[in-house]
This record gives C-alpha cells, structure tokens and sequence, in this order.
C-alpha cells in the first residue's frame, strides 16, 4: 500500500499500485494485475482494444503483401548486388 | 537484474551469455538445425558469384534461383529466432523454457518475418557499401528481440517497435563491435581445428589427407565461405541472447525495477 496516497478515482480510499501505463495511484479494486504489471481499469479497456485490433484483416494481408512484395525485391536487389561486386573482381 | 537506468554493455553481455546458457541444448540445437540450411545457400550463392565473376550478368536467372532459395529458408530461421528469443525470455523472467517456447504467436511471427525480409532487402541494396552490413545485422537482431511486443498487424506498428527498442546506440554499437570480434575468434578456431582434424587423418593408415589439404585450404573461397558461415551459427545465438536481455531492460524502465524505484520515491516524499 502507497502511505497517504489515495486511489485517483476514489480519494477516500487508500492508493494500493500505480498504473503502469498513465501512473496514476489506484486503489486495490482498480487495480488489476496483468502480466504481474498493476494497471488501471482505463488502460487495462485500451490494451483489450488493442488486442481486439490485432485481428484486423487490413494489417494482415498489408503485412502479407508487404512480405512477399519484400521477398522478391530482395532476391533481385541480392542478384544486382553479387554481379555488381562479381563484376568489380 | 541491476536497475535498468544504469545498464551498459557489459551488463547486456554478461546477462546474455547467462540466458543461452539458461536456455540450454535443446533451443540451441533447433535452432542452429534452422539456421544452418540459409547459411550454407548463402555461402553456395556468394561461392556461385565469385566464381562467375565477371560473368555473372549472364547468369542472372541462375543467381535469382538461388537469391529465392535463400529467400524462403529465411522462414524456418526467422521460426528459429523468434523461438530462441522467446526461450531466452522466459529465462529471463525466471520461468523453465519448456515447450511453451514453441508457442510463437502467429503475429509475432509474422511481425519478425515482414521486418527480416525489410532488412534482408536493405543488407543486399547496401551490400556494395559494406559500412552498412553491420547496421543491418544490428537491425536484423534488434527486429527478432522486438518483434515479440508487436501489438497489432500492418506495416507501420513493426517498424515503431523495432525503432522504439533502438535506444542507446553506444550500447548497441559495443555489443555490434564484441560480436564482430566474436566471429573473427571464431572463424580461425574452427580453421585450427580443421586444420588440426586434417593433421590426425595423416595419422591413420590408409587416408590420404592431401586432398582434405586441398580442399580446407584458405584459398578454397568455398572453404572460406562455409567456415565464416558455421562462424556467424557459433556467434548468433549469444547475439540474440544478448539483444533479448537488451530488450528486455529497456522495457524494465517502463515496467517493474523503473516502477519499484518510482513507487520508493514517492513514498520517501510522503513520508518527508
């Protein structure tokens, strides 16, 4: 327990952790453990939305095509490379 | 762990070779069976072009056959890193790297896959200024020690982890230069025990070492090529020991020891 600090969101109760993302001092029913790290019910709602958009499809097949976009630059660029450097022998 | 503020290379490096070693044989194994596949087409590819030599723009076709083959046994290495970092992780947090190791999240995995073809494609694009080779492998490290934190698909939340996890350049640029002279050490140890291995072949009746001699010459540009690549497998895995534990301190700033020393200073304040 924080001594004399009290929960941001109910100044009557006494601090128990501070949020590990914003800080702020809560008290031992606002704070939730995650991960062994204490955060603070807002933070906590904004990390699930994050997980939440990490099943967005766009990411996906932008990552996917940037992959493979990558893949073949990069066989090319390694070709170009090698016959320029062959080529300085 | 001492508190991460105060984190220099020799801490990284220390912390490092603890975490392979905590890791143990088995991830080890795995991973050098992954990574042994692309560093030998790497050393028949770079072996291919040197002896095209100025023929080579003739060879174009033949050269990209290979330059894809290295291209997707980039996969299974990437699978390797990601799992090896996530052993070295676990370590580190004082659990067993059991088979939970194995379990790389599919966006991770992806995350690291997407940033190591990014890198691979800068190494080659900047291959022929050769000062650029060693920030590539740098970023390529920091990108397998980043990218289990990436929280959602796309193009740009990689490379913000990547850069987010890039601090404390001097401290990357010492780990960059150790390592260097790690694959030096390395490359003329396993050259010694080669040559020492040919050595005690003359020794047995009825083998004929002058041909081994040949070919594990340093002229051979394949032998030479093969040894730098079993060299950079030795070196590897503590690199990514060592960029795990890097990692993994510069989060701790915004995690548990940076909390714990906030949390006494503020209580010393209260009670002042």
């Amino acid at each position: 327990m924080l001594p004399r600090s009290s929960c941001a969101f109910h100044p009557e109760r006494p601090g128990h952790a501070a949020c590990v993302a914003c800080r702020t001092v809560v008290c031992q029913e606002c704070a939730t453990a995650y991960d062994g790290i204490y955060y603070c019910a807002r933070c906590l709602a904004a990390r699930r939305a994050g997980r939440g958009r990490r099943r967005a499809p766009l990411g996906w097949v932008l990552m996917a095509l940037a992959t493979g976009a990558l893949f073949f630059a990069g066989a090319r660029l390694a070709v170009w490379s090698v016959v320029l450097l062959a080529g300085l022998r | 762990m001492r508190p991460a503020r105060t984190f220099g290379l020799l801490d990284v490096l220390d912390e490092g070779v603890e975490a392979v070693a905590a890791v143990g044989g088995p991830f080890l194994g795995l991973f050098w069976l992954l990574a042994l596949p692309l560093r030998l087409a790497q050393a028949h590819f770079l072996y291919e072009a040197v002896q095209l030599g100025g023929e080579a723009a003739r060879h174009g076709r033949y050269l990209g056959e290979l330059a894809l083959l290295q291209g997707v046994l980039l996969v299974p290495w990437c699978w390797g890193r990601a799992v090896f970092v996530r052993a070295c992780r676990l370590g580190l947090e004082g659990q067993r790297p059991g088979l939970a190791a194995l379990r790389v999240g599919a966006l991770p995995f992806a995350g690291l896959l997407y940033l190591t073809v990014l890198v691979e494609a800068l190494t080659w694009a900047t291959a022929w200024t050769v000062v650029a080779l060693p920030v590539c492998v740098l970023l390529s490290a920091l990108a397998a020690g980043a990218a289990p934190f990436i929280e959602r698909p796309g193009l740009l939340d990689p490379l913000r982890q990547l850069l987010r996890h890039g601090g404390r350049a001097l401290v990357l640029v010492g780990l960059l230069f150790v390592m260097a002279w790690a694959v030096i050490v390395a490359l003329v140890n396993l050259h010694v025990l080669f040559q020492a291995g040919v050595w005690l072949a003359g020794a047995v009746p009825g083998t004929d070492p002058g041909r081994w001699r040949a070919l594990l010459h340093w002229r051979n540009p394949r032998y030479w090529l093969v040894l730098l690549a079993g060299a950079l497998l030795l070196v590897e895995p503590y690199l990514l020991g060592a960029i795990t534990v890097f990692v993994h301190k510069q989060r701790s700033r915004s995690s548990g020891e940076d909390l714990r020393l906030w949390l006494q200073r503020l209580r010393r304040s209260v009670a002042a």
